[in-house]
């Protein structure tokens, strides 16, 4: 009786483990200073937002098919430019503390008379396509760059 | 009846001088033959053999020897200009030029550009004739359609639409119109989300990539329409109508009847809305041409237009979740 016992409990240890890892975000990320995050999002997997109206989001996706870097920079560039109408300001390259490398992409766009910026941070690992973004009128998100950049620099992604 | 009084009546007619100055002597029969054997040198020759013959007979009967000599020399160099000018003539003989070719560059309203020789337009389709198999030169139907040829340039109509990324629309706008104005340009239209600006055709290129620097450019649309032939048209028809309004001008004033002048004034009238219509065709042509119209859209491409112009799209869901329409909306 002993062995099974013993089986029972190991059986029982490796399920709860499966469920606790399937459960866990694969990513981690914190809110800068000022920010109050959002419960209950639908879309996205977190969310926050300043006083300001500039809001802060993070989605990661199931990285299937498999794609590059480059690929997915190209499909969002041709999305939001061919599609979205909106204006490519810059791209450039971003790190994590980490090590995790990924890009940034700025786009601007009028909403009615109101000219606002809109970015996305990309990382792409094995699993996850993570997306890191930013928007809010061009006043205040240009007021909030370093935060902006402090964020992307600490996220924890699998 | 003698030779001499035959020469005289005519029986000898030199009726014309070659272009070398030498005189030409057309006999009726020679001008026949000349017809036969134009091309050959030898046929030529054997109908100065025949006429030698046929003079030496009528000569040596009538004025003996030395008579003979001098009319039979004159007769062989007359023969020899004749055949050595009778390509010269066939070539002088070729049809003329249409007669709007040489006036078509001084006609009122044509460009200075249509007297450049630079570039040539010749219509072959107006020659008439078929195009000549392949390693064969076709002489005189290359000689016709270089006298149909006119010397002229293209006119060419410049046009573009931009479609550039809706961001700072109004700072962009007013940069579209400035750039417009720097080139030696004008706006044309302003809107919200539209603007249209001329600039000189010569600065088309230069206008694009001033544009490309204010903002993104999502879509160009750029076209290049060639109106040359209707352009030539135009100008062919109006002088003609000013040439046919100019004769029946001058027909007022000798009409003899009331009904005459006013079917002549009625004519008249009516050539003047026509000769309005084609200036108005050609000064719109004219403007077309010297100033390229470009339209720069700020708005994104609609559903519709996206389905026409076939926007490639992938098929992940959440590409299509992006912007700032889902982020800021919070409720």
């Amino acid at each position: 009786m002993l062995p099974l016992q013993n089986f029972l409990r190991v059986l029982a240890f490796l399920l709860s483990s499966g469920v606790l890892v399937s459960c866990s975000s694969p990513f981690r990320v914190t809110a800068p200073q000022g920010f109050v995050v959002l419960k209950d999002q639908a879309l996205y997997d977190y969310r926050a937002t300043s006083a300001d109206g500039v809001v802060l989001a993070v989605r990661s996706i199931k990285h299937d098919p498999k794609g590059d870097i480059d690929f997915w920079v190209q499909a969002i560039r041709n999305r939001m430019r061919g599609v979205s109408g909106y204006a490519l300001l810059a791209t450039k390259p971003v790190s994590t503390r980490g090590g995790l490398k990924g890009v940034s992409m700025r786009f601007g766009h009028d909403e009615g008379r109101t000219s606002y910026l809109y970015d996305i941070n990309l990382f792409v690992t094995e699993k996850y396509l993570h997306l890191i973004e930013f928007g809010g009128t061009k006043e205040e998100l240009v007021r909030l760059d370093k935060q902006v950049a402090w964020v992307v620099h600490t996220f924890e992604g699998v | 009846m003698s030779v001499k009084n035959n020469l005289l009546s005519g029986w000898i007619k030199p009726d014309r001088m070659s272009l070398a100055g030498v005189p030409c002597v057309n006999f009726p029969w020679l001008a026949r033959a000349r017809e036969t054997y134009d091309e050959s040198p030898l046929g030529l020759w054997a109908i100065a053999a025949v006429a030698w013959e046929e003079v030496v007979h009528v000569l040596d009967t009538a004025y003996g020897r030395v008579a003979k000599t001098w009319v039979a020399t004159g007769l062989s160099v007359s023969l020899l200009a004749c055949g050595a000018t009778s390509k010269m003539q066939m070539a002088a003989s070729a049809p003329p030029p249409p007669p709007g070719a040489e006036q078509l560059a001084s006609a009122p309203g044509a460009p200075k550009q249509m007297a450049d020789p630079g570039l040539r337009m010749a219509d072959a389709s107006s020659s008439g004739s078929k195009p000549a198999p392949p390693g064969e030169a076709p002489r005189v139907e290359s000689d016709k359609l270089a006298s149909d040829a006119i010397s002229v340039k293209k006119v060419l109509i410049y046009t573009a639409t931009l479609q550039m990324a809706v961001f700072d629309v109004e700072k962009a706008l007013a940069r579209v119109e400035s750039l417009a104005k720097d080139l030696g340009g004008f706006l044309a239209l302003r809107s919200d989300k539209q603007i249209t600006i001329r600039v000189p055709s010569s600065r088309f290129e230069d206008a694009i990539s001033g544009l490309a620097v204010h903002g993104d450019i999502l879509h160009r649309d750029v076209k290049v329409e060639d109106v040359t032939e209707q352009y030539l048209d135009i100008s062919l028809r109006l002088r003609n109508a000013r040439q046919v309004r100019e004769r029946i001008a001058q027909l007022l004033s000798s009409a003899k009847s009331v009904e005459d002048s006013l079917k002549i004034e009625r004519e008249l009238e009516r050539l003047s809305a026509e000769i309005e219509r084609l200036e108005g065709r050609l000064k719109y042509l004219q403007d077309q041409a010297k100033f390229s119209t470009i339209t720069v859209v700020f708005q994104p491409l609609r559903e519709s237009e996206m389905k026409r112009e076939r926007v490639f799209q992938l098929p992940f869901p959440w590409l299509s979740q992006l912007g700032l329409g889902r982020l800021l909306n919070l409720d």
